[in-house]
């Protein structure tokens, strides 16, 4: 099917090791798709989120003590040496599991990462705040509030805050790790129908916090066993009809 | 209904040994506070007759020649505040960026070597830190600055920075390791270099820990009297241009210490010793209230990030 499906990151047999001996991930190829929603699925310890940290080069700062493999971001290698890892933070976006706001206000939350790029002018920032927290769906809560402090917020709206922060800096990727997993069922749903709405223009990928999460939100998944990639598909044919029998009975509750 | 008082009573007599650590607990507790206001009383019955028997004017003077019944306390308070404000101006930065330093740059292992040695600073007796300003620091300093004496209160300055630091170091080195690491990840994920992550997400975090360190080490600092005696040349003349750092001072404690021992007790002098470790105490006391409010307002903060 998908034949129009443009891969936006290509990862060629990656490998990462912890500096105490544990393997990460193993081997791992696969393309990642612009104006999907591409999830990364499996249980705890699969190395989902080792990968996603790669992909911003997050992992520079953990005790990574060999990164073999080679990720390509639109056909560059974002782990060459000498690669701009600053602008590649800005192309490539990631929202944690728990929300950080930084200790200022909304407003200084989301121009941040703007005013560090260079972007002074007061019009264009006011422009940005109001589109991206549009976005985030979270204008109609704070938009009145703006210059007050990021930490009042509930935690699903700092969670939306910190996805708007993200978007600010117009990344082409947005990366989101268990992105709900603290949050209330309609705080959920909210973030969930903001990432069906931003595929249009970003390339989205996704470690959900369960497996019905995965299967509501996917366009694309890829189930992670153990630091390997067992398979990765389209949702319909993971989720109703996977190849590997170990998908099979992760997906049916069999096991993790 | 009937029966829950005498089950209440009979716990009670079933958990003497309970009662009793609890009372001894208390009574412990209890004796802490009552012997800080013991000193209190005490320093207020030796100290206040100060004011009535040396007029106002004298004790508000900047002349302390006891000898002749000059009491001028300024001259003291002067010393005091000069060697310590400049300790921590020192001790703030330095203390600082050594936290940073060894607790976002260097590799682990080395973390793990370094802070007990910078802990380990703490614990230099203050007669051996005064003997070697006395001996190494002192005769650099005049030397190097071409003037007539080596002890002056730049050298207790640097002495007490020295002191205090590892007590800055310490404190702020434990609570940049309470910062978690996913705010420094949401920094770097902005585009933030590593030095703006630190700068404007990982030091404002910690801001309430910082500031506590800081005030422990101006208590420290505002306290010390050995180190002070011997460096600071203990001179009580008034300070009035900035070149006066590098002439010498007299501090309110090294005051206290040096002529408490020849006092005649009861005299007008004895008094105003007192009255100068009540100023001292006052001044202490308020430091630590002023550090308490802080902490506390920033407890309340917190609360507040969390509901």
């Amino acid at each position: 099917m998908q034949a129009d499906m443009q891969a936006k990151i290509r990862i060629e047999d990656l490998t990462v090791r912890y500096s105490d001996g544990t393997e990460s991930l193993r081997g791992i190829t696969m393309e990642l798709y612009a104006n999907q929603i591409n999830v990364l699925f499996g249980p705890a310890g699969g190395g989902k989120s080792t990968l996603l940290r790669t992909l911003n080069r997050l992992n520079d700062q953990a005790d990574v003590v060999t990164q073999t493999g080679r990720v390509l971001l639109d056909g560059e290698d974002i782990m060459a040496s000498g690669y701009d890892v600053i602008r590649l933070r800005r192309r490539v976006g990631i929202v944690f599991a728990r929300p950080v706001p930084l200790p200022m206000t909304i407003y200084q939350n989301i121009t941040y990462g703007l005013e560090l790029a260079g972007v002074r002018d007061r019009q264009q920032l006011d422009t940005v705040v109001k589109r991206s927290l549009k976005q985030a769906a979270l204008w109609d809560e704070v938009g009145n509030r703006l210059h007050e402090p990021a930490h009042a917020l509930s935690g699903g709206q700092q969670q939306r805050l910190c996805l708007a922060r993200s978007l600010a800096l117009q990344p082409e990727v947005i990366l989101l790790d268990e992105p709900t997993s603290g949050l209330d069922p309609i705080s959920t749903g909210k973030v969930e129908q903001t990432l069906q709405d931003l595929k249009a223009t970003y390339t989205i990928v996704i470690v959900p916090h369960s497996i019905q999460q995965a299967a509501r939100v996917a366009d694309w998944a890829a189930f992670f066993l153990q630091g390997e990639l067992v398979e990765c598909g389209p949702r319909d044919q993971i989720f109703t009809n996977p190849s590997d029998k170990r998908t099979d009975e992760y997906i049916t509750g069999r096991f993790g | 209904m009937k029966r829950l008082p005498g089950l209440l009573t009979q716990k009670r007599t079933v958990s003497f040994s309970e009662f009793l650590i609890e009372r001894l607990i208390g009574l412990t507790g209890l004796s802490a506070v009552a012997l800080v206001i013991m000193i209190f009383f005490f320093l207020i019955r030796e100290g206040v007759p100060a004011f009535f028997e040396v007029p106002f004017s004298s004790l508000w003077s900047t002349r302390w020649y006891p000898i002749e019944d000059y009491f001028g306390l300024l001259p003291l308070i002067a010393g005091s505040a000069l060697v310590t404000i400049g300790a921590a101006a020192i001790a703030l930065p330095l203390g600082l960026t050594t936290a940073i330093f060894i607790a976002e740059i260097v590799p682990r292992w080395a973390r793990e070597f370094l802070k007990p040695l910078v802990e380990v600073l703490a614990g230099i007796p203050s007669v051996v830190i005064g003997f070697m300003g006395m001996l190494v620091l002192a005769p650099m300093v005049r030397v190097a600055l071409d003037i007539p004496t080596g002890l002056t209160a730049f050298t207790g300055m640097i002495l007490l920075a020295w002191m205090a630091l590892p007590t800055v170091v310490s404190v702020v080195e434990d609570v940049l390791d309470t910062v978690p690491r996913t705010y420094r990840d949401a920094g770097l994920a902005l585009g933030m270099t590593r030095w703006q992550t630190i700068w404007r997400i990982v030091l404002p975090a910690g801001r309430s820990g910082i500031l506590t360190a800081l005030m422990l080490g101006v208590g420290r600092a505002i306290g010390e009297t050995m180190t002070v005696m011997m460096v600071t040349g203990n001179a009580a003349r008034m300070p009035y241009a900035p070149s006066d750092f590098f002439m010498s001072v007299r501090t309110m404690t090294a005051t206290i210490a040096a002529e408490m021992g020849e006092v005649a007790q009861g005299s007008a002098h004895y008094h105003v010793l007192f009255a100068v470790g009540l100023t001292l105490f006052v001044i202490t006391f308020l430091v630590n209230i002023a550090a308490a409010a802080m902490v506390f307002r920033q407890a309340k903060r917190s609360e507040r990030m969390l509901s």
